[in-house]
């Protein structure tokens, strides 16, 4: 028996292995591209006078203030709405269960679904391997019950 | 008039830009309350297989289409069920190479196995009901030929049916063990930050999208209130799901009944996949929307709007980009232009995001699997490009499942497996 994790990168081809390496890296540099506005951040941080002109003097922080706050607020919301309705459920339901089990259903009911004969099914139900055949409407057309 | 497009367009970019990360949030919320409340704890360990207050028996359905390669593994793990009463019904769906051969082999020296052959191929939703038809107990596990059940599975699943009685299904936590490529490294990552995310988080809010086609739990008599899985649909699983959830049945997620999985690594082989998971998402929404307009189904309604409003942005990320490429061609009137592509403070708090929602999740599964949290490097931008591919199959399978020819049974090939030894 193979065992349960297949991680064999050996298994690719060179093109593939090329192929993927690039998709990482183009990847990873597009990451890198959205942190763009804190790159130049840290470069004004290095630069402090430009930084200082930027952030301070024109307030370019502003707008990522103004943009978390905004985001924090919805996504507390979206919390409270959410764990609001989990919490009203478990209270609601928790230990009450209106319904009773289902009994389980009955051959006769399977059997008129199905539209087969009941003592047929029983027989099948025995059987340890068998044959289904399906007319085009996709009806049960006969069954084979092979011997054990 | 031009004001009022202006301002269509510029709600339009803050619905693409906010939909995803909103979304991403309520995932992360969804789901770190699941786990607080239904996972953390020892007593949800795996290996602590509940204690029933009794074992009703269990027939396993295993549909296989064209398995010989796997079948024989998938049966074996079967067998090793830590479960006192269960029987394996293995149906061959009219496969082409060598499954019948070795099923029927198989049968003969396990004890527990029986074999239903179909005549022709036809399809797993029929393979499933007559696996149903001929199996004798009450409870079905259903899981994939190519798949492996972990031995303590069926305990956890059948513990929900046993304390709920309105609960229909049961879905299983796949595993993708197919991990040789980026694809397949980046399909565990997204198993666990993408689907068991959105599974938690769907059960918080009260129903899920869809059961897992590769390993899942039912109650018969759920199965046949609702008629058993329709034949005409190309994912059974989401059809199923809906039908359950239309007819009240609860369906739980259980994260402890693992199953690993094979997964395809090339990127024709992950489109086929995708695009047939989109096509059937759709075909629900077709067939049970119209029910929706009852206060009786109210329940469905979150499910049904997320997946409503999914496609809505799916289709408006297309025709920004169509905008977006058009622009470089020809001159656009200036209300057409779209703003700056460079990211700005937004793009800071998306990527942010992704980070997140990926070290939220791998946290979570690490209780399933230990050094889960290396695959953090290949999958860190993932949650990006999982957008990028729901834009894609999206809007080519819309029109795809809405103009479909009605044909009585949905059929399809697995497309590749992954790369094997």
């Amino acid at each position: 028996m193979s065992a349960i994790i297949i991680n064999e990168p050996r298994l690719q081809t060179l093109r593939q292995r090329y192929a993927y390496s690039l998709v990482t890296f183009v990847f990873w540099a597009f990451w890198l591209y959205l942190w763009l506005p804190l790159v130049s951040l840290v470069a004004w941080l290095l630069g402090i006078n430009l930084f200082y002109q930027e952030m301070i003097v024109q307030e370019g922080y502003l707008a990522f203030f103004e943009l978390v706050g905004w985001y924090a607020v919805t996504i507390l919301i979206m919390a409270a709405v959410l764990l609001g309705w989990a919490g009203y459920n478990l209270y609601r339901f928790r230990g009450k269960e209106r319904r009773k089990s289902a009994a389980g259903v009955d051959p006769a009911d399977i059997a008129r679904q199905f539209a087969v004969e009941v003592d047929q099914l029983n027989q099948w139900h025995r059987a340890k391997r068998l044959t289904i055949h399906h007319n085009e409407e996709g009806a049960i057309d006969r069954v084979d019950v092979h011997p054990p | 008039m031009a004001d009022l497009f202006a301002q269509f367009l510029s709600v339009l970019y803050q619905f693409l830009f906010y939909y995803p990360f909103f979304m991403a949030y309520l995932w992360m919320i969804g789901a770190l309350f699941y786990f607080r409340h239904w996972e953390a704890g020892p007593e949800h360990r795996v290996e602590n297989t509940p204690v029933l207050p009794e074992s009703p028996p269990v027939s396993i359905i295993v549909p296989c289409y064209n398995e010989g390669a796997n079948v024989e593994e998938t049966i074996q793990f079967l067998v090793n069920q830590k479960y006192p009463a269960f029987e394996i019904i293995a149906v061959n769906d009219g496969s082409s190479d060598e499954t019948g051969r070795i099923l029927d082999a198989l049968a003969e020296r396990t004890p527990r196995l029986r074999v239903v052959h179909l005549a022709k191929n036809q399809g797993k939703a029929m393979a499933l009901s007559m696996g149903a038809l001929i199996s004798k107990n009450e409870f079905l596990i259903c899981i994939d030929g190519d798949a492996l059940l972990d031995e303590h599975a069926t305990s956890w699943i059948m513990s929900h049916f046993l304390q709920g009685p309105r609960v229909g299904a049961v879905t299983g936590n796949p595993r993708v063990r197919t991990r040789s490529t980026l694809l397949g490294k980046i399909q565990v990552g997204e198993f666990s930050a993408i689907v068991g995310m959105i599974k938690r988080a769907q059960r918080i809010y009260g129903r899920v999208f869809t059961v897992s086609g590769v390993v899942s739990g039912f109650r018969k008599s759920a199965l046949q209130q609702i008629g058993y899985w329709s034949l005409d649909t190309v994912t059974e699983d989401i059809d199923i799901s809906w039908k359950l959830q239309m007819n009240h049945w609860d369906i739980r997620f259980e994260p402890n009944a693992l199953c690993w999985i094979l997964m395809p690594e090339t990127i024709i082989g992950l489109w086929r996949q995708r695009l047939r998971w989109a096509q059937g998402g759709m075909e629900a929404l077709i067939r049970y929307g119209n029910d929706m307009f009852s206060w009786r189904k109210r329940r469905m309604w979150g499910v049904c709007l997320e997946y409503f409003i999914s496609i809505l942005w799916a289709y408006s990320m297309a025709l920004v980009a169509v905008i977006w490429v058009a622009r470089w061609i020809f001159p656009l009137p200036e209300i057409l232009q779209i703003p700056s592509l460079i990211p700005g403070w937004h793009g800071v708090v998306l990527g942010t995001t992704c980070l997140v929602q990926f070290a939220v999740s791998l946290v979570i599964d690490s209780r399933y699997e230990k050094g889960i949290g290396k695959v953090y490097y290949w999958m860190v931008w993932y949650p990006m490009a999982y957008w990028l591919l729901s834009v894609f199959t999206t809007v080519v399978a819309v029109p795809k499942a809405v103009f479909k020819k009605h044909e009585r049974r949905g059929r399809w090939e697995s497309p590749d497996r992954g790369l094997r030894p």
